[in-house]
């Protein structure tokens, strides 16, 4: 474990000279700096600083002054950002360059409510006062195109070429997989060299479209896990004159999702939604959880979903859940359980968008099952049928980032656990989001991805 | 008259929503689009947003989109005041000049604006504990706080409030200011336009942008006991 004591040791023995600072805005986005070696031990604990408007601007960088937070710096002031020095590594492929993650606070180094990767360790820590770890991941959807970055702007995103073999899809084709193996190779390659485990990658059912699987792990270290494997597949995309996209739906084909596995143990190491004793052996922790997961799975969207663009994948018999209910080993509900295992049980919500904030994205499946716990909820019925193409009588899920903050924004159960101030501060950047789209220049009725949203999600998100 | 929005309104729905129901404030405007049927659609000259307002004799109703059966079709900025180019407008001339009523509403008098806006923002967090506004076409100065109105002449002004923190102030012409408090403007936006000039933290300029913003969109409400005076622009 690294220190403040041992760190110059630790910066000598892996020769790091720099040190790349990263915290995580609302949108995902990467915000830190590069830091001489000198000035970075310097700055410990309480790290550098950073302007406040990095968690209070869009992705565009314009800032949202339509609202205000209690804990914002009165003009646009400084914030920190405060190293967390167990996620401290080298680069591998840079020899002079280490990485470390960190939150945002106040300059007194007040823990900044608002800051994702915070929020995250708060509901953790609250989950561990109950007497639960969780382990979580997350799968990585994402589409590889032959073209770089500024060929695609100059072509204005159009005519992109996808990495695959011919034009038709169909997930797990080893030969599409093939096109994409020098590439992920080498995402592999550095992915190793970080320290950070995977567990498989895959073609997936869109024509350049890769799945990527990572090991479980605490909650914290699995976001962070994200935020890391993205920025590498980014810079090898950059390398090799490629482009890597994390848009919900960059295609007319089908969309990428991040779809979020999490488990609970208790104390002994054992799973705790396992009972072997309990109806489908289900512990009453589990039903508890599920029920809270439920109640509040419509509201959740709005994290789950977070762009504009997010909203494209909710078209129905395309692999992305459209009702609000869950199933055993269900493909097609949003919630698909496993359970009656005691080392596998597990819960996979598979509303997300391949463009959520993983920190925002798994809080959000915290607070709902700390609710199910602190409300005694009970799950509804399981739903065992296939769950696209249901009538409208059945309760579906958000299709509009305009709803889904509607519907967050009636809730209360989310508020409780996430704090109504952060609920509040999101419902204002959503709706920034949602005015950006249709005053520049987005277009709600057309079903093709517009310019506005290549522009601003395609290599940020 | 009830006015109905699609639901889950797209932004220009609401903005329009909301200036149709400010015009109907006003009685003339209910009488002379009193049974009219018909609708008619605006598309914006600058992106892809437009709506189509739909009347009837029980309601008014706005969607996005355009209607093929629109008897106008009105070709707009909807960020400027340049004038509008209208198709069709030679087959339905009384009907467009009955429809503008309903796209133009009365503007309130600066001062009788900023009251009403005062009224039912004063007590929301984050505003400022006083608000100053001055009217550089009539060298007015209105100073609104939580208990006192006051209304005078700027050379009549004997205290400074520049260093004040819990104060606020806005310096516009009598057109803009009445603009931005009846919901036709939005408080950053026009300071970066340089339409006003402002004294303020950031915090209050914050929170008054989102409630310039919410006014536009048509979800400020009133308190139940507030009226709405009208008034002439000076």
């Amino acid at each position: 474990m690294i220190t403040r004591e041992n760190l110059p040791d630790w910066l000598d023995r892996h020769h790091v000279d720099i040190v790349r600072t990263w915290g995580t805005t609302l949108d995902g986005l990467g915000v830190g700096k590069y830091l001489h070696r000198d000035k970075f031990e310097k700055s410990l604990p309480s790290g550098h600083g950073i302007s406040d408007l990095v968690m209070a601007a869009d992705i565009n960088g314009a800032a949202h002054l339509t609202h205000w937070h209690h804990q914002r710096s009165p003009n646009f002031g400084d914030i920190q950002l405060r190293p967390d020095l167990g996620t401290l590594i080298s680069d591998g492929t840079n020899p002079a360059l280490g990485h470390c993650i960190g939150n945002f606070t106040q300059l007194d180094g007040t823990p900044l409510r608002l800051c994702p990767r915070t929020l995250l360790q708060r509901l953790v820590q609250e989950v561990a006062d109950l007497g639960y770890a969780i382990k979580a991941t997350y799968e990585l959807e994402f589409f590889l195109f032959k073209d770089s970055y500024a060929d695609l702007q100059h072509k204005g995103y159009q005519q992109m070429e996808l990495v695959g073999a011919g034009s038709n899809a169909n997930a797990y084709l080893i030969r599409n997989a093939y096109h994409a193996t020098e590439f992920m190779t080498e995402v592999i390659k550095r992915m190793d060299w970080k320290g950070l485990k995977w567990e498989a990658w895959n073609d997936e059912a869109g024509k350049g479209q890769i799945e990527l699987n990572l090991v479980p792990t605490d909650p914290v270290t699995a976001a962070d896990n994200v935020i890391r494997t993205k920025q590498i597949l980014y810079e090898v995309a950059v390398d090799l004159q490629m482009a890597v996209t994390f848009m919900a739906k960059p295609t007319a084909s089908y969309g990428s999702g991040m779809h979020i596995h999490h488990s609970l143990q208790d104390s002994r190491g054992q799973s705790a939604f396992f009972d072997p004793a309990a109806p489908e052996q289900r512990s009453t922790l589990m039903r508890q959880w599920l029920g809270g997961l439920m109640a509040t799975l419509p509201a959740a969207v709005s994290f789950l979903c977070p762009t504009v663009n997010s909203y494209r994948r909710f078209t129905d018999f395309s692999a992305v859940p459209m009702t609000a209910c869950w199933g055993e080993d269900n493909r097609s509900a949003a919630l698909r359980l496993i359970s009656g295992s005691p080392t596998l049980s597990r819960i996979e919500n598979r509303v997300g968008a391949a463009d959520l904030n993983p920190y925002l994205g798994l809080s959000v499946i915290l607070a709902g099952g700390l609710a199910g716990i602190k409300n005694q909820l009970q799950p509804p019925p399981e739903f065992s049928r296939l769950a696209w193409g249901l009538p409208d009588s059945f309760d579906k899920l958000p299709t509009t980032l305009s709803q889904a903050a509607a519907t967050l924004k009636a809730d209360t159960l989310l508020a409780d656990i996430i704090g109504e101030d952060i609920i509040e501060n999101w419902l204002h950047t959503r709706d920034s989001e949602w005015l950006s789209f249709h005053t520049g220049g987005g277009d709600p009725q057309s079903r093709l991805v517009s310019d506005w949203e290549y522009r601003r999600y395609f290599e940020l998100i | 008259m009830r006015i109905e929005l699609e639901a889950d309104p797209v932004p220009i729905v609401k903005i329009i929503g909301a200036r149709v129901s400010r015009a109907l404030t006003q009685a003339t405007v209910q009488r002379t689009v009193a049974g009219l049927e018909g609708c008619f659609s605006l598309q914006s000259t600058t992106d892809a947003q437009c709506l189509t307002i739909h009347l009837s004799p029980e309601k008014i109703y706005l969607c996005r989109g355009i209607d093929k059966n629109a008897r106008l079709l009105i070709h707009l900025d909807f960020n400027t005041n340049q004038p509008p180019r209208i198709e069709r407008l030679w087959r339905h001339p009384w009907f467009a000049f009955r429809v503008s009523k309903l796209l133009q509403p009365r503007l309130l008098n600066w001062s009788v604006a900023a009251r009403n806006f005062w009224q039912m923002t004063q007590h929301v967090a984050g505003m400022p504990s006083r608000l100053i506004l001055v009217c550089s076409d009539t060298a007015e100065v209105l100073i609104l706080e939580r208990d006192l109105i006051q209304q005078m002449p700027l050379a009549a002004l004997e205290e400074d409030f520049s260093n004040d923190d819990a104060s606020m102030t806005v310096h516009g012409s009598a057109l803009t200011l009445s603009q931005l408090f009846s919901g036709e403007k939005v408080l950053l936006e026009s300071a970066i336009k340089g339409e006003i000039k402002i004294l303020s933290n950031l915090k209050h300029a914050a929170v008054l942008t989102g409630l310039t913003l919410q006014q536009l969109l048509g979800e400020l409400k009133a308190p139940e006991a507030a009226s709405t005076p009208e008034g002439q622009i000076p």
